[in-house]
């Protein structure tokens, strides 16, 4: 926890805003796209899970229980038990307070997890003079800003979905094609509860989720021979691509199911003969 | 000076253009530092290095990584890259990759339209 807060504020102003807003939209040079993400990157894998500050807490009131046994079995002195309580006081405290804190830090792992290893990948690709527009949303998946519709498909059973426009960009490419993408992520929340053999009654939960992946690249004609459907002009021709990948969970697109939506447009294009 | 053999990009191929400033102990080509691997103590270029068998690349990042994702992908998504250089349709390192080259890029290079010249530069 406290790495993650060293992290963030070893941050730039502008990386700082970035976290803040969460919404951004960025024009410049995929070098320097990466250069100022990266950081914010490396600093997300740092914050700790709620599932860390549950383990930490449940750790310190443990310790807090098993101090009182071992006072109560040597007999120790009044003041001892006390300083021990409030120093376990501390440190049940400080991870709620810290986890509050992260938690505003906090930022989608599509970033590092999706975004991240594409821009590496495709840094080359992209014309290095030229500005690359990402526009991003870096707030979690199931923010309750995106939520999209709550539905009861049965009894007992709830399916919330989220709606996360993640991610577009835009880009012009080393041999001045221009290749844009946008996902959104469909994700859906599915809670159901069930009375167990033994009377009692369990929440289970489950997430998946459709990744929307669009892609469009526009080509010269005298560059590139295109195959299949195009909108086909007097110099340029434009591919698009629309697919829908079902994933499992709500943890970040593989960048490589991304990309193979992208390279399906440069299966189509061949090199001028 | 030699340069680096290496060839850039994801979708598309081209010359790194950088000086080399040593060779790849592996496959013996002439390397700069950007295209050397850090995780071989920049002995192996990051081409022989994305080749390394257990998917050792997926422990790298940045650029490494990169370009053992890339191989990777060529071999399981059945990607050919477009190759702009005229050098990568002659060199034998990158025939597992399948890449779709311009048999004729002179010629387009000729054909550059009107245009896409830069301003105030006209044929002589």
């Amino acid at each position: 926890m406290l790495k993650a807060w060293r992290a963030y504020k070893a941050l730039n102003e502008e990386q700082k805003q970035i976290i803040e807003q969460k919404q951004v939209r960025l024009v410049r040079p995929v070098d320097e796209l990466i250069d100022l993400l990266k950081p914010i990157g490396d600093m997300d894998k740092l914050v700790p899970s709620g599932c860390t500050v549950g383990c930490t807490l449940f750790i310190v009131v443990a310790a807090a229980i098993g101090s009182q046994i071992g006072a109560e079995a040597i007999n120790a002195p009044g003041w001892l038990r006390v300083v021990t309580l409030l120093i376990l006081a501390v440190l049940f405290v400080f991870p709620i307070v810290m986890y509050v804190k992260t938690r505003k830090i906090d930022v989608s792992d599509n970033l590092r997890g999706a975004l991240l290893p594409m821009l590496n990948v495709l840094r080359d690709d992209f014309d290095p003079k030229e500005g690359m527009e990402l526009t991003l949303d870096l707030r979690q998946p199931m923010a309750k800003e995106k939520l999209l519709r709550e539905e009861k498909p049965r009894e007992r059973m709830t399916e919330t979905f989220y709606s996360d426009a993640w991610m577009s960009a835009e880009g012009v490419l080393v041999d001045g094609s221009k290749l844009r993408w946008s996902i959104v992520d469909v994700i859906r929340h599915r809670t159901v509860t069930k009375k167990t053999a033994r009377g009692k009654w369990k929440t289970k939960s489950k997430d998946s989720k459709k990744c929307n992946v669009d892609a469009e690249l526009t080509v010269r004609n005298k560059a590139y021979e295109v195959s299949g459907e195009a909108e086909t002009g007097e110099k340029k021709s434009t591919l698009t691509v629309s697919r829908t990948i079902k994933l499992a969970g709500v943890n970040a697109t593989d960048p490589k199911v991304i990309l193979e939506v992208i390279a399906e447009l440069f299966k189509r294009v061949e090199p001028a003969k | 000076m030699n340069e680096c053999a290496a060839q850039r990009g994801f979708l598309m191929f081209r010359d790194c253009g950088n000086p080399a400033s040593g060779s790849c102990s592996t496959c013996g080509r002439p390397m700069c530092t950007e295209h050397l691997a850090a995780s071989t103590g920049f002995s192996t270029c990051l081409d022989c290095a994305a080749r390394r068998p257990d998917d050792a690349w997926n422990k790298t990042e940045g650029r490494e990584w990169a370009y053992g994702f890339r191989n990777n992908f060529y071999r399981t998504a059945m990607y050919a890259p477009i190759g702009l250089a005229a050098v990568v349709a002659a060199d034998s390192f990158y025939d597992d990759y399948d890449v779709r080259s311009f048999d004729s890029r002179r010629k387009h290079a000729a054909e550059v339209d009107e245009e896409e010249r830069e301003p105030g530069f006209g044929d002589s």
